[in-house]
């Protein structure tokens, strides 16, 4: 459980965040929706302790300011949306991930290596595991830094845009692989996305973050029923029938 | 392309080793006077009718030849520690205004000390070391960010340079002694005086191994590093300041030897591929050969004069780093982090 209390970002004299409070829930996907600027990014940067913030963020009961990287790194996990260039093979990208829990000199020990093998086969990226990581399509890059996260196995995973160089098939995958994780293996699941229809697809609990704060927050049904994302987002709903399968998308 | 890791590369160890030792019997066989192997053999295990060669072997040219390898290493190790923990492939030991800080403390020292060269290579370490020191202080207060580290370090050569150009004005001797000072060199370095940077080169190196794995964390940049464990700012500065000592260390005898430090752990990257490993133990072993082979050059191609190291590394440096450019048009930014 992450909880996020109070917590406020600045950049001098510009407040970005003010007394932003929620709590994700183990074992549910938790949707952050907001228009571009809202914060969403610096929000994910208080977590991963490279923005300075005022009030608290708990894991559990233990307070983040007062964990060392290594120990944060077990627990919480974060796919940025921007990628870094790296000149790495996949499969060494994909063992970065189990950084928290190697020495200094980043040695893996067997376990280590089996669960980088099953994170890249978890995450279809097994096929090009010895490829030069900068040769890989967007697609293909970010599964595979979605496969360094899986290496990580954190308790707590924030997705920053996890599929937004990704194809509709790929997206269908990526959603599965998240589904797992939250109801099969009990993690904390945090999306950050910018599609409102895909958002209100995979959610189970919806946060929207808009004039600097946290101005919804509460479960899909919640959200559509009280017309949030409409409100804050000035959209429509519309839903699409085929046979019996009926979706809501917002234009 | 298909990436070469560590296990793929390991057999270019023992071809690294064994090009180092023939480069070392080169350079022992090689000068101004040439020796023969047997000639060679019987000074190294000083028989008599041989001690002519001995000397020359033992005062002069294996002195030079383990300058030239701690140069080399130092440099290269330097250069691979910047390279990565900055994400910036023109970073060397430059970047953090070394060879400024040393060039600097080698001017003042020599106005207003001028008979006290035998503290030279003591300044010159103290100016190298204390100015990188000053530059992550600078950048330490503004957040330590890489970008940062870069600029404060332009700002603060500049700074320095400007100084050392206004005291070389000022007297000509000083401009002399600087200017010999700044191309690099191996004249007249003995065994005592590299056992210090020879440890310390050492020490960074292993260092260096033993943080292998954070600086290949570190290299994926800031955020990523700290979402994966790493204490960035810890880490950056740690491996700041292993650089600035390795690098350091060869300035304090051999002084400001261009290139090397720059273009080696691009060689060693283009060769064994970008394991953080495999680029410290492989640009180690290249820095050696190269700047042996260099001094080699130097001693050997107008003799009996001599030419410095510092300019043949320039001469051969920079068109070879040419090349490398033109060759990575496949892969602009793909083998730099």
């Amino acid at each position: 459980m992450l909880n996020f209390h109070d917590v406020s970002v600045s950049y001098g004299n510009r407040t970005v965040l003010e007394h932003i409070s929620f709590t994700l829930t183990p074992g549910r996907i938790t949707v952050l929706l907001g228009s571009n600027g809202a914060g969403k990014s610096t929000l994910l940067r208080c977590v991963n302790g490279m923005q300075t913030y005022t009030g608290r963020i708990f894991l559990q009961d233990t307070d983040l300011k007062t964990m060392s990287s290594r120990e944060r790194a077990k627990h919480i996990g974060i796919l940025p949306q921007i990628l870094p260039q790296t000149g790495f093979s996949c499969r060494t990208l994909v063992s970065l991930g189990r950084n928290p829990y190697t020495g200094t000199a980043g040695r893996l020990s067997v376990s280590d290596r089996n669960r980088v093998q099953m994170a890249m086969e978890t995450a279809g990226t097994a096929e090009f595991a010895d490829r030069h990581a900068d040769t890989l399509s967007g697609g293909e890059k970010q599964k595979v830094f979605l496969a360094m996260l899986l290496a990580q196995d954190p308790s707590v995973m924030l997705f920053d845009e996890p599929c937004s160089f990704l194809d509709t098939a790929a997206r269908g995958q990526v959603f599965s692989i998240l589904r797992d994780l939250a109801y099969c293996h009990g993690k904390t699941v945090l999306l950050v996305l910018h599609d409102l229809s895909e958002a209100l697809e995979i959610a189970d609990d919806v946060l929207i973050l808009a004039e600097r704060t946290i101005v919804f927050s509460g479960s899909r049904t919640e959200c559509l029923e009280t017309e949030a994302v409409e409100k804050w987002f000035g959209v429509k709903r519309y839903f699409c029938t085929n046979g019996t399968d009926s979706r809501i998308f917002f234009r | 392309m298909k990436h070469r890791n560590q296990t793929g590369t390991l057999w270019l160890y023992p071809v690294f080793a064994i090009l180092l030792l023939l480069t070392t019997v080169l350079s022992l066989l090689s000068g101004s006077a040439v020796f023969t192997l047997p000639e060679l053999w019987g000074g190294i295990t000083g028989q008599s009718g041989y001690e002519t060669v001995h000397f020359i072997l033992y005062s002069l040219r294996l002195p030079r030849i383990l300058a030239a390898l701690i140069a080399g290493v130092g440099l290269s190790v330097a250069g691979v520690l910047l390279q990565n923990i900055m994400g910036n492939p023109l970073a060397s030991p430059n970047t953090i205004g070394v060879n400024a800080g040393a060039g600097l403390t080698v001017v003042l020292f020599l106005t207003l000390v001028p008979s006290g060269m035998l503290f030279l290579p003591f300044a010159a370490f103290l100016g190298a070391f204390g100015t990188s020191l000053l530059i992550l202080a600078v950048s330490g207060k503004t957040g330590g960010g890489k970008g940062t580290v870069v600029l404060a370090g332009i700002a603060v050569t500049t700074l320095f340079q400007a100084v050392i150009s206004f005291f070389s004005t000022l007297d000509t001797d000083v401009l002399s002694l600087y200017t010999s000072f700044s191309i690099g060199s191996f004249q007249g370095v003995t065994i005592e005086r590299l056992l210090l940077p020879g440890v310390l080169v050492t020490g960074c190196l292993v260092c260096a191994l033993m943080l292998s794995g954070q600086i290949a964390v570190l290299s994926l940049g800031d955020g990523m590093a700290s979402s994966l464990g790493v204490s960035v700012r810890k880490m950056r500065t740690v491996c700041l300041l292993l650089a600035s000592l390795s690098a350091a260390a060869v300035i304090s005898y051999a002084g400001l030897l261009g290139f090397v430090g720059l273009v080696v752990p691009h060689m060693a990257r283009k060769i064994l591929g970008t394991d953080i490993r495999s680029q410290l133990i492989g640009s180690a072993f290249l820095g050696g050969i190269l700047v042996m082979l260099s001094d080699l050059a130097g001693r050997v191609l107008f003799a009996p004069s001599e030419i410095s190291v510092g300019i043949v590394m320039a001469l051969i440096g920079a068109p070879f780093f040419f090349c490398l450019l033109l060759k990575r048009k496949e892969l602009p930014d793909a083998e730099l982090s």
